[in-house]
């Protein structure tokens, strides 16, 4: 990986590690819809320094998407039940396989080769998605077909019942 | 002057630490909504270890033998089944976040019937 490449991949990396503390950290409905479309701005440039711009397209659709759908502002709030101290174990417990992961991504011996597989790659995307794995990609499209209509009937109910 | 290099080890820092950031903001915030913000962020991090396993690892090795020559050993990358996975990742994490709203609208419907205010 070249040097352009290589601050576009450091520089996308902060931009998402920061949007994501915001999303965990941020008071506001909002701000943290912000914070988490900034995160999927820095997601997507990681992708695109990593020569997939059409999965970097994608995924900053799907981050946009999500964010617009979190700063809907008329949510009844529902707080979960879990006590305070599982919660923080659930908290220590992420820490945790942050380190185990990182450790072993250290330790990994990792062969590297040349890609030569284009900056977009939607040709080759589009051979597996359409073709060698159709039906993982229609099993993917229903399921997001069914959640944005049950979706859809819930607000509905939600709205009528106001 | 030395050229700024990245490889696979950074890339799975990148994505392990978003995982973790993404785990631990669907565990701490209490209000439902809130704790889906993180439901995106954890699938990104998968993406993008995803990704980086499809940028920097071989799938395939050709072997080419010309007619009068030694036998020579090319790596090339095979289809790119990571980006593939990542693509298919970000849509799985729009319906989870969009499931996980309904739900929300649901249960505070339902609980708003109960206990009428």
């Amino acid at each position: 990986m070249d040097s352009p490449h290589a601050i576009g991949f450091y520089a996308s990396s902060a931009v998402a590690l920061g949007g994501g503390l915001v999303v965990v950290f941020a008071g506001g409905r909002g701000l943290r819809a912000l914070a988490l479309l900034i995160s999927g701005v820095g997601v997507a440039g990681v992708y695109a320094s990593l020569s997939a711009g059409f999965a970097a397209l994608v995924v900053l659709g799907s981050f946009a998407a999500s964010a617009l759908l979190l700063a809907r502002p008329d949510y009844r709030t529902v707080m979960g039940e879990a006590a305070h101290v599982w919660r923080q174990l659930a908290a220590v417990g992420a820490a945790i396989l942050l380190g185990a992961l990182a450790y072993a991504a250290f330790r990994g011996d990792f062969a590297q080769v040349t890609f030569n597989g284009g900056f977009f790659g939607s040709a080759a995307l589009g051979r597996l998605l359409f073709a060698r794995d159709a039906l993982s990609a229609e099993a993917v499209g229903a399921l997001l077909l069914a959640a944005l209509v049950g979706l859809t009937v819930a607000w509905r109910v939600h709205d009528r019942s106001r | 002057m030395n050229n700024l290099t990245t490889g696979l080890v950074s890339v799975l820092f990148v994505a392990a630490s978003l995982l973790s950031i993404g785990i631990f903001a669907s565990v701490w915030r209490r209000n439902l909504a809130s704790a889906l913000a993180g439901i995106p962020l954890m699938f990104g991090g998968a993406g993008i270890a995803f990704v980086g396993v499809a940028r920097f690892s071989a799938r395939a090795a050709a072997q080419v033998q010309p007619a009068n020559g030694p036998r020579v050993i090319i790596g090339v990358s095979g289809p790119p089944v990571g980006q593939e996975i990542a693509v298919l990742v970000a849509i799985v994490s729009l319906a989870v976040v969009a499931l996980g709203l309904a739900l929300a609208a649901r249960a505070g419907r339902s609980s708003t019937q109960e206990s009428p205010r």
